[in-house]
């Protein structure tokens, strides 16, 4: 019982929050994305490849402002 | 399925069904921050007209796709007691009015900063948008913006307006 309510609180007093979706005008932002732009991207992609011999180990998701 | 289980689908669906229609209700008296032109009103003001309530913003890329769909929309039944509202949910009315003047609208604009609108509303994505009856009942719900979107309610409102 005292581990459950432990929990509880904890839970209550956590700083996650849910982000609504007409609040996320920051998250589109283009400086927000992992890479904002795409060319200079492939172009780093490229290089890498060619200097290291390999491609590959890289790529996230997330960003944007999750629209439709 | 045990009986506990239907009557807890049935008491879901009926609380579903209040939130949904008690949205319209709350929204009354709210008041419509016009934007470039718009007069300031409230959504009982606009009851006795199938209103199109479009939630927008100005970092929205669908929503963008949306607006000449909607100018579309407002041409087409613009002889029928039907009426576009788009709502920016903007933080900033300079990004608002910045992505109006580089796109065409023929149909009314107001601003929702605090996005008390869009709360009271619950928008689940954006863009969003409502059909409103003229008696501010909620008919149907629109999320997200795609080529689908614009057959499905051009449809609903040919329904409506072709009987």
């Amino acid at each position: 019982m005292k581990k459950v309510l432990i929990c509880f609180i904890l839970l209550n007093i956590s700083a996650c929050t849910s982000v609504k979706p007409w609040q996320k005008g920051n998250l589109a932002k283009k400086e927000m994305a992992w890479e904002p732009d795409g060319m200079q991207s492939a172009m780093n992609s490229q290089v890498y490849a060619s200097k290291e011999a390999s491609r590959g180990g890289y790529g996230s998701a997330g960003g944007g402002c999750g629209c439709n | 399925m045990n009986i506990n289980k239907m009557l807890g689908f049935v008491v879901g669906a009926v609380f579903c069904l209040l939130s949904v229609t008690s949205y319209a209700k709350n929204v009354d008296n709210m008041a419509l921050t016009g934007l470039k032109g718009t007069q300031n009103t409230t959504f009982k003001r606009l009851e006795g007209n199938y209103v199109y309530v479009d939630f927008w913003a100005s970092w929205c890329g669908p929503c963008k796709k949306s607006f000449p769909f909607m100018v579309e929309l407002q041409n087409t039944f613009k002889n029928d007691n039907f009426k576009i509202v788009a709502i920016s949910v903007d933080e900033e009315k300079s990004d608002a009015i910045e992505f109006l003047n580089n796109n065409v609208t023929n149909f009314d604009l107001y601003l929702d900063v605090d996005g008390v609108i869009a709360n009271q509303f619950q928008l689940p994505g954006m863009p969003t948008s409502y059909l409103i009856d003229p008696n501010g009942k909620i008919i149907s719900k629109h999320v997200g913006f795609h080529k689908e979107s614009k057959q499905t309610i051009l449809a609903e409102l040919n329904s409506i307006f072709t009987k």
